[in-house]
């Protein structure tokens, strides 16, 4: 297994805590409430673009004809939970929650297309005209990325699971006890 | 001194983050200037459906009477279209179950701010049950169009058109009306003969002639004579006489006509028999 050793948050209890080291123990950074603020507002943003715009765009285009096999509901629904995964993802990545919950959000991701891919077929009425358009392939192509990203997530799951805080110390670093040079503030 | 290399699991992890952002944005971006692309092509189409009736054409080959619509298709977007195919059905389930006609047209490539032009060519079978209908009596067919191409590389477009096409008969409205036979010299008997029908199709002009054939009710063959006739679009009236032998009786019957056109190409039809009154 390769990789460095990576120290596990001190432990408040610990002789070393009386003889002040010169590198204190890595503080996992936690949940602030700057993040949680971010995570609501990315919830709020991704909820409007992938919830609420075709929610919208529906209902404008079935005023001229053009019939979605989609309830609008549904789309309303799936958006807001695509949306709280994604801020559930931004929330918890200071944790080893991070890579399940980015599973789960892609999980949900590729459910939610390969749902809308059973019948993807819009119809339209206009002029006297029936015009059937089928967007598979389009959204066969938006399966990639949350494909990846589950991939990701699995990675991430399994490399907190085999390097524990690993990650963690390397995406947010001490920045209180600077490890000499440039480390990730690792105890000594 | 740098600090501790990252597991290979980590820089995986790392590295499959950065890919799927990567995938998502260039997706959107794509998406987004298909989609621009495709409306700027869209309108171009609308623009041009105006002009659709001006390239319509009709000739007549061997028992078919071939449609042609050839319309242009403007290309405003950034992308290509490839594989233009065009495959239309006409069907009127009330004149036959199984389709009238079936045409397909394409593959046609269509470049980016181009133009590309689509010929849809229909031949609708007069050796068809349906044909001798067709032949005399306008209909409203039920015609579906499957659109195929490829456009932007990667993005297939499947187009299910259902539309309305008005038929027009070019043997609409076909009578004959004959006058009061009258006795000639050489044993022969004159009948005025007055052959009237209006040539619905749209384009289709034929030169040929009308072979009238009068058969007596025991069937035997009293009679046959041919006529020049040259049908354009709009009504044609014929005034002929045909010459029986006196021996005819004139009772119960018929007169049956063939219209055939030496071509190029040739074209040959039956029409229908009618009593002779």
């Amino acid at each position: 297994m390769s990789g460095a050793q990576f120290s596990p948050p001190a432990n408040p209890s610990s002789t070393a805590r009386r003889n002040t080291p010169a590198f204190a123990p890595y503080q996992p950074p936690g949940v602030s409430g700057a993040r949680i603020a971010g995570a609501v507002s990315l919830t709020l943003l991704y909820f409007g673009l992938v919830g609420y715009l075709p929610y919208y765009l529906e209902g404008y285009a079935a005023k001229y004809g053009l019939s979605a096999p989609i309830q609008p509901d549904f789309l309303l629904v799936a958006g807001a939970i695509v949306a709280i995964l994604a801020g559930l993802s931004i929330a918890t990545k200071p944790t080893r929650a991070w890579g399940p919950v980015r599973v789960m959000s892609a999980g949900f991701d590729l459910i939610y297309i390969f749902y809308l891919l059973q019948n993807p077929v819009y119809t339209a009425t206009i002029h006297g005209f029936t015009i059937s358009l089928t967007y598979s392939h389009i959204l066969e192509l938006f399966l990639i990325p949350p494909a990846i990203g589950l991939l990701a997530g699995v990675a991430t799951s399994v490399g907190d699971i085999l390097h524990p805080w690993e990650r963690i110390q390397l995406q947010f670093p001490s920045t209180r006890y600077p490890a000499p040079g440039g480390g990730y503030g690792q105890a000594i | 001194m740098m600090g501790p290399r990252p597991s290979a699991l980590y820089r995986l992890a790392q590295i499959l983050r950065v890919l799927a952002i990567l995938a998502l944005v260039f997706l959107v971006l794509f998406l987004a200037t298909v989609a621009f692309s495709a409306v700027q092509m869209g309108e171009g189409i609308a623009k041009q459906a105006g002009t659709l009736h001006h390239s319509l054409s009709a000739e007549a080959i061997g028992t078919n009477i071939l449609v042609n619509v050839t319309f242009p298709i403007p290309n405003q977007g950034y992308y290509n279209v490839r594989g233009l195919t065009l495959v239309a059905i006409f069907i009127n389930q009330t004149i036959q179950s199984t389709p009238l006609a079936v045409t397909t047209a394409g593959p046609t490539n269509i470049p980016g701010y181009g133009m590309g032009n689509v010929s849809l060519l229909t031949a609708f079978d007069m050796a068809n049950p349906a044909g001798p209908f067709l032949l005399l009596n306008d209909a409203e067919l039920q015609g579906v169009l499957f659109l195929n191409a490829s456009y932007a590389a990667v993005v297939p477009i499947n187009l299910k058109v259902a539309f309305n096409y008005h038929w027009g008969a070019p043997f609409a409205n076909l009578s004959y009306s004959n006058g009061t036979p009258t006795p000639e010299p050489n044993d022969t008997i004159a009948i005025p003969v007055t052959i009237f029908f209006e040539n619905h199709t749209p384009g289709l002009v034929m030169t040929g002639a009308i072979e009238a054939t009068v058969t007596e009710g025991n069937g035997t063959v009293c009679t046959r004579q041919t006529f020049p006739v040259e049908t354009h679009p709009g009504p044609v009236t014929l005034m002929e006489t045909i010459y029986a032998p006196d021996t005819c009786s004139f009772s119960g019957d018929t007169i049956t006509s063939v219209f055939s056109s030496p071509g190029p190409p040739p074209f040959s039809i039956n029409l229908p028999t009618e009593p002779i009154e």
